[in-house]
């Protein structure tokens, strides 16, 4: 949510007027210190513990953002003051008690019981490139297209005129954040940039579709369409916000370091035609994700990728127990390498194989299991076998619930959707408990 | 006791007599109006998208200051302020309330009023001037401008109360356009204002 200053007088006003006085509050906030782009506060009701974190974090975890979106939005330099609050302060901070962050654009103030808050970033780096009021269908929009959360997305048929007349915060932010994170897909990023200047500021559908149209040389009608997925709209699991990806790949050998400061996510690096294995820490899903936010997500509390260059576009978020590359998986029994699934291997989501989309059909692939306990295996596999002896009668199919103890050798059949626009990578889940 | 109430009521209902059948004095004329106002306006963009139109309330005011250039001949400058609150647009055949918005119908014309000789309470007027179409979203701040032309025809009945000062009640009808050129495309805007005016005025 963001305040304009019009809408902050107004707001003053009615405070005044009406409540008595009882509008937005000063948020409370020991400052924590200044950085290049951010003066930081903090809540004191947050706690002693929050508050050694953001002085030691609070202003590297705003700055890594600021220069990973900046890659994108190429926003002049600014200075935000930003107040990490607990959600009873954001209220009386933002002077709505429906509020759960805002963005004060005349004072460049974030007010959020989140650090960092993305959403509420995007609106503050939207006012320091131009200063203007764009409708909240379009603001909203653009608040909801950038971030690295892997949060999936979801989106609600409804005809866009009634959208782009509300007011309404949270129609803006579902309807629009679809919306605009289409067109940056479709268009990219300068181009949404320059339609977003000199797009409306008054709510009016008429203007809207006249302006869109005269912009874009497209009809409205039809880019609704294009992410109007479902007939009745719905949710859509495999969408999620854009994300930068400007920061630094993995560096496969080992353990890497957790700093959700400074490393929110890793950018998947180009593994050379071998593969990456991907292990979750203490039960943590691995979560590899698009970054234009368009593919399915890879997910498991083990991944292993084989993904080459055209599609490893892609990034993992934190935390993560090891990252290894190597031949995990391979088309031939013969040179695959085993996969170890170590103690913290809590089998909760899985084994996941993803491969770059096969041309044609489903060839297999083969992976090699390792484990020192006992797993039980239900189900993933087209077959197993104690060694790469495949087709030879000594190997049992896995449509039955089988025992893991020791190596195993896997053979499986990654699987890619066929429905238009889906996706580029085909992926296989071994079901471990 | 009750001879004399009825004499001091005779003499004002006199002197309220002579003041309204006495012909303007030869000064300024100042005519302050205030009152409700509907708008019903169509909008036009450049290009293949059709258009909508609008209609709301709200309230307007107004002032003229004018100098009599001929018995019962008034000519003037007129400032009328609009502001419909929360319209409703109409598109495609549906409506929408564009709720926390004001659109301002504002208009600066030349006007000419005549007094006829036979209806010295009536008063006739036709005007031309600037029109200003300023929509503000008071949701985000936003605030846009059409200028244009505004021909506004008006009718009043007037009724003295004091030697120089007149109350009234005065129906004008404003046509106007304007255009815009931001945001894209170029549009034209084609509306009508109805206020309905208690005035005062003053001689």
């Amino acid at each position: 949510m963001r305040w304009s200053p019009s809408a902050n007088a107004t707001a003053i006003a009615f405070a005044i007027l009406i409540a008595g006085g009882c509008g937005p509050q000063a948020p409370p906030g020991t400052f924590v210190g200044e950085s290049a782009h951010f003066r930081l506060f903090v809540d004191p009701a947050l706690g002693a513990t929050s508050l050694a974190w953001a002085q030691a974090n609070g202003l590297a975890a705003l700055e890594t953002e600021w220069s990973d979106v900046e890659t994108m939005l190429k926003m002049p330099d600014g200075k935000i003051t930003y107040y990490w609050l607990t959600d009873d302060d954001v209220r009386a901070a933002c002077g709505d008690s429906h509020e759960g962050a805002c963005t004060w654009e005349q004072r460049l103030e974030i007010d959020s019981p989140a650090l960092p808050n993305a959403h509420e970033l995007t609106h503050a780096y939207m006012y320091l490139r131009k200063q203007r009021h764009p409708i909240p269908f379009l603001a909203e929009g653009m608040a909801e297209s950038i971030a690295c959360d892997g949060v999936p997305n979801y989106f609600v048929g409804v005809p866009w005129p009634g959208v782009v007349a509300t007011e309404e915060t949270s129609a803006s932010m579902i309807q629009g954040g679809a919306f605009l994170r289409s067109l940056i897909r479709r268009f990219g990023i300068d181009a949404v940039l320059r339609y977003y200047d000199q797009g409306p500021e008054r709510r009016d559908p008429a203007l809207f579709a006249a302006n869109f149209e005269s912009f874009w040389g497209v009809a409205l009608d039809d880019a609704w369409r294009q992410i109007d997925l479902t007939s009745s709209g719905t949710y859509l699991p495999t969408e999620t916000k854009i994300c930068p990806c400007s920061l630094p790949p993995l560096v496969p050998g080992g353990p890497p370091v957790d700093d959700r400061a400074r490393v929110p996510y890793w950018r998947l690096p180009d593994a050379g035609g071998a593969s990456l294995a991907l292990t979750g820490m203490g039960g943590n899903t691995v979560q590899v994700l698009d970054c234009a936010g368009s593919e399915p997500p890879i997910e498991g509390e083990g991944v292993l990728a084989r993904l080459d260059a055209s599609v490893a576009r892609r990034y993992v978020l934190r935390p993560l127990a090891d990252v290894e590359i190597g031949a995990y998986v391979t088309d031939d029994c013969a040179s695959v390498a085993p996969y170890t699934l170590g103690p913290g291997f809590f089998a909760l989501d899985g084994l996941t194989i993803a491969v770059t989309r096969p041309p044609a059909g489903r060839p297999p692939v083969y992976v090699e299991v390792v484990t020192a306990n006992s797993v039980t295996l239900r189900g993933g596999a087209q077959e197993i076998c104690p060694s790469c002896a495949f087709d030879q009668g000594a190997c049992q199919p896995s449509n039955v619930s089988v025992s893991l103890m020791g190596t195993t050798f896997v053979r499986l059949a990654p699987y890619a959707s066929t429905l238009p626009g889906y996706p580029d990578v085909a992926q296989a889940e071994l079901n471990l408990r | 006791m009750g001879a004399c109430a009825a004499a001091a009521l005779a003499a004002l209902c006199a002197a309220r007599a002579r003041a309204a059948e006495a012909p303007p004095a030869a000064g300024l004329l100042l005519r302050l109006g205030v009152g409700p106002a509907f708008v019903y306006e169509s909008w036009s963009p450049e290009g293949p998208n059709v258009g909508s139109t609008a209609y709301g309330f709200g309230p307007v005011v107004g002032v003229t200051l004018g100098a009599p250039v001929k018995p019962g001949l008034v000519v003037a400058g007129d400032l009328q302020l609009g502001g419909i609150i929360n319209r409703t647009e109409i598109y495609l055949g549906t409506s929408y309330d564009l709720v926390d918005t004001l659109h301002f119908v504002d208009t600066l014309v030349a006007l000419v009023d005549w007094i006829p000789p036979k209806h010295p309470r009536l008063h006739l007027g036709v005007g031309l001037g600037l029109a200003a179409v300023t929509d503000v979203d008071t949701n985000m701040g936003g605030a846009q401008t059409a200028y244009g032309v505004a021909l506004p025809v008006q009718a009043g009945y007037e009724r003295p109360i004091s030697p120089r000062w007149a109350a009234g009640v005065g129906l004008r009808i404003t046509a106007y356009r304007v255009f815009a050129d931001e945001p894209p495309p170029p549009a034209t805007s084609t509306g009508a204002l109805f206020t309905l005016l208690v005035s005062f005025t003053r001689r």
